[in-house]
């Protein structure tokens, strides 16, 4: 199960920087709303991958 | 004896020094020279003159408040840039930029982030040890092939905003665009980076339960963002 959730990380990062991308590209295509919610789920994406990784300040 | 604790001094103060001077060349280069243009607002001049006193007050502190001085110098000053920047509105659009200057002026912001993030100089550096908050640093391990895997996804993912940003021909909305590319790179990188390291550690972290519940709620917020979308599509 640990190494199922080592791997959703990795997929979560990867769906962060495809969210970025296309919130960047959704831009240049003036729909702002839509960019803005990519740079979001992005930002949620890249916060979940490092929280199922981190351990607590008093378990290192 | 009096002759090495001067010395010792004069290095911590020349340290000091060369903290704040980075990020005063920033704000030189891309604070003060645009809110010295003919019709900047009250009120982006007013945030400069804040940026500049927190950086001061960063180095005026430093000695017997370095938490305040670390927050006046990294988060106050950094804030109060970013809104002179906002307050400029239309006199920052990226046809009225030197390009050069605003190059000089983000390796000055380059820096000023180094040096606040290099460990303090104080010889009772022992009793600073928690002055940045987070985790112990692990030691080093084997990277695993997944974390290789993590790191490369993370630097290719990394680098397509910054390729897309240069599509973005508006005006009004590519240096912004460009602007965001690039914290959303740093972000990426920092991201995978941080998975790369940890991934294959699971005898250092805790049981799978404790780590899901962690993860708990950006997944949320995550799942509530889908919705939304979803709703919105139906609704189209």
């Amino acid at each position: 199960m640990a190494r199922a959730l080592d791997l959703i990380s990795v997929l979560l990062v990867l769906a962060g920087g495809v969210a970025f991308s296309r919130g960047v590209h959704a831009l240049g295509e003036r729909k702002d709303l839509v960019a803005v919610y990519l740079l979001i789920v992005g930002a949620l994406c890249l916060k979940a991958a490092t929280d199922l990784l981190r351990p607590k300040a008093g378990d290192a | 004896m009096t002759g090495a604790i001067q010395e010792q001094r004069r290095r911590l103060f020349l340290a000091e020094v060369s903290r704040i001077v980075p990020g005063l060349y920033g704000w030189l280069a891309t604070v003060l020279l645009p809110v010295l243009q003919r019709g900047a607002s009250f009120w982006s001049r007013a945030a400069a003159l804040l940026a500049l006193a927190a950086l001061i007050g960063s180095f005026v502190l430093s000695a017997r408040r370095p938490r305040a001085s670390r927050l006046l110098g990294v988060y106050g000053f950094v804030f109060c840039c970013f809104g002179t920047w906002a307050f400029l509105g239309a006199l920052l659009r990226s046809d009225q930029l030197d390009a050069v200057r605003g190059a000089l002026g983000a390796v000055g912001f380059l820096l000023h982030a180094l040096a606040w993030g290099a460990a303090p100089r104080d010889p009772d550096a022992e009793a600073l040890d928690n002055l940045v908050p987070g985790v112990a640093l692990q030691p080093r391990h084997k990277p695993t092939r997944l974390a290789a895997v993590a790191l490369g996804v993370g630097i290719a993912v990394a680098l397509a905003p910054m390729a897309l940003a240069f599509g973005v021909d508006r005006p009004s909305a590519s240096l912004l665009a460009h602007a965001l590319a690039l914290g959303c790179g740093v972000l990426v990188i920092g991201a995978s980076t941080d998975v790369s390291l940890r991934v294959g550690k699971a005898h250092q972290l805790p049981a799978w339960r404790a780590r899901a519940s962690r993860a708990l709620w950006p997944f949320s917020a995550l799942i509530v963002a889908v919705g939304i979308a979803l709703i919105w599509l139906a609704l189209r």
